[in-house]
């Protein structure tokens, strides 16, 4: 018990809670069925993409195109079939194309930085601007209102409808099944299998990985091939919950950095830090909870930004002195000893 | 008896550089072997070779008695060779558990993790080898030697027949050695052979059944168990080439003033009425065990922590106590700390901006803008003072060996022209001949430009080599002082036993 209590999810958990009373005492609304859809249906898509970023940063790596490549690849796919009029095309399909896609382009990314050992911030920083441009100046500028229709519907299939006090509906979106079967389907992978081992052996420390016998360039090989299934799934959920597809998504293009911000939340600090599927699933709540409730709170939307920012640090500082602080100080006392 | 490796006039060189030129090597079953030599001299790149980090260009390889023209890494651990690096090759993103089964885990190749079998095993491993902690703490938070012991666990578990320990007694103290040295004992009770790559020569003949010298890539020296084993100054002789004779620093005191005076400088829980002058040209040696207060005195002595009560006079002006490094440096001290790699050097920056990192603000005009000229004067000035081997100005500084990175540090400090230098172990993990470079330096400073310098070391042997005076130190306390004309190494060594209750307690 006492360990569980001192587990950075268990942390953040609390921090969840302890804000959304605070919050709740100001707009009892913000407790309501109806909010936690809307919460859900916020954090959907950070969450899918969190994911994304999430593994591959446990295997020591970085990825800054993750969102542009999941926009891309779902954009590429709904113009083709849009503007050939295909709005029929099977869901499988458009899923299965995007995917691919996807997992070409962070291959893309894997030979950059795995075989080119280039560095990874910079490398995918650079793939995420050469899509955005390519994207603009060879594909297409417009955006695509009318998605293929079994997106369409995709996109407006409920599970569960509740309702606000003041009578708007707010409805439980079936992406979040999406989410819960990616995030038990990654924890299985992290957590019980072999390879899971070999993806956190990687990001502790390459060179001890390659004396354990592991093949690095096959692990990250991987860990790119599922990043990039992720982020095509993300990018098709994207297009279908916002019920459009945009050529230069500004909506998803900087949107990274919240996902980014939520693995490292979910993390927890200094070395033990290693990436938890429930860690970065808190850590995308906890975000997308400040973010998107501050308005309820009355607080103008100008300030918004300003404010979610400032929780942030507020947030990852409670979170660093309970479990990181403490480990310093161990560490300095067992040198000193 | 089995050979587990042989090794017959192996060639290899990188780039047309000799690594190893002509070496023979062997070791038995349940043998422990030291392999010893200066930095640089091959023992890395034979250890290499055996574990399949590197092919070899001539000579044979015998493995198990299986001849191998080349071995992956992988083929290597399957033979039952583990090696233990310095670094340990650890995970620190994961638990002791999991650390002691990665190598299984990845080689036994099951698809699934089964989390209960795992931690069974890496406890019955613990247990094996009497090492009481809980294997659910993360690696990051463990100390160096209960990491080398995680390490040694994860080689039992693999079934490890030979052992090979890269320079394990480098960050452990005396009791953790001892309790190494247990551990490696009964490994061979097992059939387990070790081999020890160490420069510590006093635990090099404590501990092994038979020693292999190399120099310049090859082996100098063979002894078989039950020779009758080397004196120290022979183990020498064959790793340099080069004799060292011990003369004692012969310090002419010339002022009347003492350079530095301490009285009854204490600090709660580390030291206690420490009295002692350094004048000028003297060095002066601080020794005592672990835990004795020597360290936390030579971090007051230069402000990094600050004294509770005392004072320092400084050429017989009392200044009062060091509360910051700026005090201290104020009265033109300097200071190499214990631990060069964090706190005496930028690893990442080159060796020619580390060796002017002290004085660059003296370069900068009132608008902070730096004389590049006299700084570049300067740089040339600093790296001529003393010989370092295979140094290229613009290498980061750490692509140096550890007694060059030492040499580096010295410069560093020496370029502000200090009346007072303290060196806190200035030669741990520093080999035979780079040494015996730094005490020279040392020497020739103290003699010809008049530095105080304060020595604090546990290697008596140094203190010996280097010192004109010495203080033991024993439970925060000096226990004795004396010249060093007027001691032995025996005696100051059985000083310092007799300290072993008192010192373990504290």
């Amino acid at each position: 018990m006492k360990k569980l209590l001192k587990t950075n999810e268990m942390l953040l958990f609390l921090l969840i809670v302890a804000i959304a009373l605070v919050f709740g005492m100001i707009n009892p609304q913000i407790l309501t069925l109806a909010n936690f859809y809307s919460l859900i249906r916020s954090s959907a898509i950070p969450a899918i993409f969190a994911l994304s970023i999430m593994l591959v940063m446990c295997c020591g790596g970085f990825d800054m195109s993750f969102a542009m490549i999941g926009a891309f690849s779902s954009y590429v796919v709904m113009f083709y079939h849009t503007s050939n009029g295909q709005y029929e095309t099977s869901i499988f399909a458009i899923f299965a194309e995007a995917i691919v896609i996807a997992v070409v382009l962070e291959l893309f990314n894997w030979v950059l930085i795995d075989k080119l050992n280039l560095q990874p911030f910079i490398t995918t920083l650079g793939t995420q601007s050469l899509l955005k441009g390519f994207l603009l100046a060879f594909i297409s500028t417009q955006y695509i209102y009318t998605l293929p229709n079994q997106v369409a519907k995709l996109g407006t299939t409920y599970l569960h409808t509740a309702t606000y006090e003041d009578g708007i509906d707010a409805q439980l979106h079936v992406v979040v099944i999406f989410v819960v079967v990616m995030y038990v389907i990654m924890h299985l992978i992290l957590q019980h299998t072999n390879f899971g081992r070999q993806i956190y052996a990687v990001g502790g420390d390459v060179d001890a990985a390659r004396r354990a016998g592991i093949n690095v360039s096959r692990v990250r090989f991987l860990v790119f091939v599922i990043a990039g299934i992720i982020c095509g799934i993300g990018g098709v959920m994207h297009d279908a919950v916002a019920r459009c597809s945009l050529p230069l998504p500004s909506d998803l293009v900087g949107k990274e950095l919240n996902s980014i911000a939520a693995v490292v939340l979910g993390m927890g600090s200094q070395k033990k830090a290693r990436g938890s599927v429930l860690g970065t699933l808190l850590g995308v709540v906890l975000l997308q909870f400040i973010t998107g409730n501050l308005i309820m709170l009355g607080i103008p939307s100008y300030f918004q930004q300003a404010v979610s920012g400032l929780l942030i640090f507020a947030g990852l500082i409670v979170q660093m002195t309970g479990s990181g602080r403490k480990l310093v100080r161990k560490e300095r006392k067992t040198r000193e000893a | 008896m089995k050979n587990i490796v042989t090794i017959k006039d192996m060639y290899k060189s990188f780039f047309g550089v000799v690594a190893m030129d002509g070496m023979n090597f062997s070791i038995n079953e349940g043998e422990i072997r030291c392999l010893v030599g200066e930095n640089g001299c091959g023992k890395s790149t034979m250890i290499k070779v055996i574990s399949g980090f590197y092919t070899f260009d001539e000579g044979s390889l015998m493995i198990n008695e299986k001849p191998y023209k080349k071995i992956t890494p992988a083929e290597s651990i399957a033979e039952g060779i583990q090696v233990i690096y310095q670094d340990f090759s650890l995970f620190p993103n994961m638990t002791i558990a999991e650390n002691i089964m990665m190598y299984s885990t990845v080689a036994e190749k099951k698809p699934l993790v089964n989390w209960k079998e795992m931690r069974k095993r890496a406890v019955e491993t613990l247990e094996r080898i009497h090492f009481h902690i809980d294997p659910d703490i993360y690696v990051s938070e463990l100390n160096v030697a209960q990491k080398q012991m995680v390490a040694i666990c994860r080689a039992i578990v693999q079934e490890a027949k030979l052992l090979i320990m890269d320079e394990p007694t480098t960050a452990l103290t005396t009791n953790e050695v001892s309790k190494l040295f247990e551990v490696v004992a009964e490994l061979k009770k097992h059939g387990v052979s070790v081999l020890f790559v160490s420069h510590k020569l006093d635990e090099v003949l404590e501990i092994c059944d038979s020693i292999t010298i190399m120099r310049n890539g090859k082996n100098v020296y063979d002894s078989q168990k039950g020779d009758k084993p080397l004196s120290k100054e022979d183990i020498i002789y064959y790793m340099t080439g080069k004799s060292f004779t011990n003369v004692i620093y012969d310090f002419k005191d010339t002022g009347t003033i003492p350079l530095m005076q301490v009285h009854h400088y204490t600090m709660a829980g580390a030291f206690e009425d420490i009295n002692f002058s350094l004048r000028k040209g003297e060095i002066l040696g601080i020794t005592g065990l672990l835990g004795c207060g020597r360290g936390e005195l030579a971090e007051s002595l230069f402000g990094l922590r600050s004294a509770d009560s005392g004072s320092i006079s400084i050429n017989g002006k009392d200044v009062g106590i060091f509360r910051k490094v700026d005090d201290a440096l104020a009265y033109n001290i300097a200071y190499v700390p214990e631990d060069r790699l964090t706190e005496g050097l930028h690893l990442d920056q080159s060796i020619v901006d580390n060796s002017i990192s002290r004085i660059i603000g003296s370069f900068a005009n009132k608008l902070g803008l730096l004389n590049l000229k006299m700084l570049s004067a300067q740089k040339k000035k600093g790296l001529s003072s003393m010989s370092v081997a295979g140094m290229k100005p613009e290498n980061p500084v750490k692509s140096l060996s550890g007694g060059n990175q030492q040499k580096i540090v010295l410069i560093k400090w020496l370029a502000s022209n200090p009346d007072i230098l303290i060196l806190n172990c200035p030669t741990v993990g520093v080999d035979v001949g780079a040494k015996s470079d730094i005490h020279s330096i040392v020497r020739n400073l103290a003699s010809e430009k008049g530095v105080g310098v304060i020595v604090i070391s546990d290697d008596i042997y140094e203190i010996m080599q280097l010192c004109n005076r010495v203080l033991v130190m024993k439970d925060g306390r000096i226990s004795m002082e004396t010249d060093i004309k007027d001691t032995s190494m025996e005696q100051l060594e059985s000083s310092l036993a007799s300290n072993e209750e008192g010192g373990a307690a504290s």
